[in-house]
């Protein structure tokens, strides 16, 4: 299978923060959510792709391609969209268009037009006071004019409103319907990489703590509750970020171990929040 | 092709996906050789990962309940297929088992339930 | 090829930037201020205009956050905003040369007498107001000064984009290096000693009027503290 993204052993220093090892691949034509608590260092890994940030070890490929070796290439086909508009504030969208299309070879003012129009944005108002949601659509209308095939997108919802975040997992849906097309997304929102996403990863602490097949991911944990009385040592092997309240226990619990546990105890399924939440009770 | 997603039920949604599709076709509601929306396609309009939607189509492949051609999609199983043939079989065995417990449970002797049966069977094909 | 095609992509990039603020219009204000001041003091317009590239780059440095973002995902080689920006700088600054000069001339033969700036016998008078040009020495001698104003721009402009490998950063200095050279070797072929160039400064400081001086002071004085600044940001970046 093609990937879109490989990234092998990523290492970046910084003073008071370290990325670790990071290694993760994109399959072609599917979307990986990237989740992780602030300062868990996805902002990090994303500008080490863009090749924005200077790396201390570590091998990044974009559609097989070196990311620094082809950068100018690669980025061709790459369109990012960040939780901040880029664009120069006082700047209306054709000026905007006039800057981005001499960069792009396959620029496409028609597509440009296209989305534009069907995401409303006006054209006579500079794009600094235009709403959060309309600064992402505008990224991302600049994105898919020049058909780029990995969309990046550090943070994309946040400060967005429930219609717009449901727009957005809608064009995700048709950008990644030709299969073609590949998505990474990092959010606070896990709600949507729970709905749509194929792949995740989770950063924990500058590591990796989980990455793969989102389903898969997700059905390897339970949230266990109940008696702590009812727990023996070999359960509590098996937990993750165990915490004993007045009235009960509360963990993250290794699904594969679940038929050592009593009946007493609940199991219900756990969500990425509820994940990165016991994770980092572990700590 | 009507699929309805409960994100808030315990059930893994590739499942409900795959309970519904098979039901619609055990029902009849979907029709043999009908044509199903695209994996990706159905992703889209659920909102749901392409990952997802391979799965269930990948398990129902397997029971049997839908075929692929290559270069065309995804489509209902005709009946002459045979592991749809043996599922539906299967299903229609279960419900004979069922109506001759409820049957016996109601005291009735097995000429009883056969007669119930065949009253059915002639009903059915009455009304066809 | 690709890097010049960059380059001059990057320039109009910042042309765009730049002519879509009102800042334009205050830089042609400042430049008509200058041009008003010249008709009473033609040597001022000079003075003010040496100014004229750290206004550009000034202009340039508010918006240079999301600018410097958006650098980051171009198709493009970074150091070549760099460039793209010399040249977009030196480019107006050439123009601006240019425009300071005719002015000045006009001014000089209007003050002479030699013209009525009426609008009769125009042949005539551009005649007259070319006949004032300086000698192409002086001119050469000129336009080294603007080339080294803008060298001190640019160096601080290299410091801010190039958050690239160490070596891009290498590459940006020797071409900035080879830049001041060619001022030198301009001066050079022009065959004026280094000290009758300094000789020169000295006189043209001296004959100017104690406004102008202060003008030239200020546009030199800008551009250090904007080159501070600007390394300051640049390594912080770096170290990201």
């Amino acid at each position: 299978m093609e990937n879109a993204i490989v990234i092998k052993n990523l290492c970046k220093i910084y003073s008071g923060f370290e990325l670790k090892d990071v290694s993760f691949n994109l399959p072609k034509g599917y979307i990986m959510g990237f989740a992780g608590q602030n300062g868990a260092g996805k902002t990090t890994t994303i500008r080490s792709i863009l090749n924005m940030i200077k790396i201390n070890s570590g091998e990044i490929t974009i559609f097989g391609k070196d990311n620094i070796k082809y950068e100018r290439e690669i980025k061709q086909d790459v369109g990012v969209v960040l939780d901040e508009l880029y664009f120069t504030r006082h700047l209306k969208i054709k000026s905007i268009e006039a800057q981005l299309k001499m960069f792009y070879d396959n620029w496409n003012s028609e597509v440009f037009k296209s989305y534009i129009e069907r995401f409303k944005l006006p054209y006579n108002k500079k794009c600094g006071d235009f709403s959060k949601g309309m600064k992402m659509k505008l990224m991302i209308a600049a994105a898919l004019a020049h058909d780029a095939k990995l969309l990046i997108l550090d943070e994309p919802t946040s400060g967005l409103d429930p219609v717009a975040r449901d727009e957005l997992l809608d064009i995700f849906g048709e950008i990644i319907e030709d299969g073609e097309h590949s998505i990474l997304f990092s959010t606070h929102i896990t709600a949507d990489i729970e709905r749509v996403a194929d792949y995740l990863t989770i950063l924990y602490n500058g590591k990796i703590y989980e990455t793969g097949e989102k389903d898969e991911i997700m059905e390897k944990y339970v949230v266990i509750k109940g008696d702590a009385a009812d727990i023996n040592e070999e359960i509590k092997k098996h937990t993750i970020g165990f915490h004993n309240y007045r009235n009960g226990f509360e963990s993250l619990y290794k699904a594969e171990y679940t038929d050592l546990l009593p009946d007493s105890v609940v199991v219900e399924k756990a969500s990425i929040d509820e994940i990165m939440v016991y994770i980092a009770k572990e700590g | 092709m009507n699929i309805v997603i409960k994100n808030k039920s315990d059930a893994p949604i590739y499942e409900q996906i795959k309970e519904q599709i098979r039901e619609q076709i055990l029902d009849g509601k979907a029709k043999e050789n009908e044509q199903l929306p695209s994996i990706r396609q159905l992703a889209k309009d659920l909102k749901i990962s392409v990952i997802t939607t391979t799965r269930a189509y990948n398990d129902l492949m397997e029971e049997g309940f839908i075929v692929s051609v290559s270069g065309k999609g995804y489509f209902v199983a005709s009946k002459t297929n045979e592991l749809l043939r043996e599922r539906l079989i299967c299903e229609m065995e279960n419900g004979l088992e069922a109506a001759v417990v409820n049957g016996r449970n109601a005291g009735l002797s097995d000429e009883e339930i056969k007669t119930a049966l065949e009253t059915v069977l002639k009903e059915i094909s009455d009304s066809e | 090829m690709k890097n010049i095609k960059e380059c001059i992509a990057y320039a109009k990039y910042d042309f765009i930037n730049l002519k879509s603020t009102n800042t334009l219009g205050m830089v042609i204000v400042f430049m008509m201020f200058g041009m008003m001041a010249l008709i009473s003091i033609p040597e001022m317009a000079f003075s003010i205009l040496i100014a004229a590239p750290a206004v550009f780059n000034a202009l340039f440095a508010m918006e240079e956050e999301s600018g410097y973002c958006q650098l980051g995902f171009f198709p493009a080689k970074r150091s070549n905003a760099v460039y793209g920006r010399f040249l977009l700088t030196f480019a107006a600054t050439i123009v601006l040369l240019v425009i300071a000069f005719v002015m000045t001339n006009i001014a000089r033969s209007a003050n002479a007498g030699m013209v009525d700036l009426s609008l009769e016998n125009l042949p005539e008078q551009a005649k007259a107001v070319l006949a004032q040009f300086p000698e192409v020495t002086d001119m050469f001698i000129a336009a080294a000064v603007f080339l080294f104003a803008n060298v001190l721009n640019v160096t601080s402009l290299t410091l801010y984009y190039a958050v690239a490998p160490e070596k891009e950063i290498a590459y940006s200095f020797a071409v900035m290096g080879i830049v001041a050279a060619v001022g030198f070797a301009v001066v050079k072929i022009a065959d004026i000693s280094l000290m009758d160039t300094i000789e020169f400064a000295i006189d043209v400081l001296e004959n100017q009027t104690l406004v102008s001086v202060i003008c030239f002071a200020a546009g030199a004085l800008v551009n250090i503290p904007y080159a501070i600044i600007a390394s300051r940001l640049f390594i912080k970046r770096i170290y990201k």
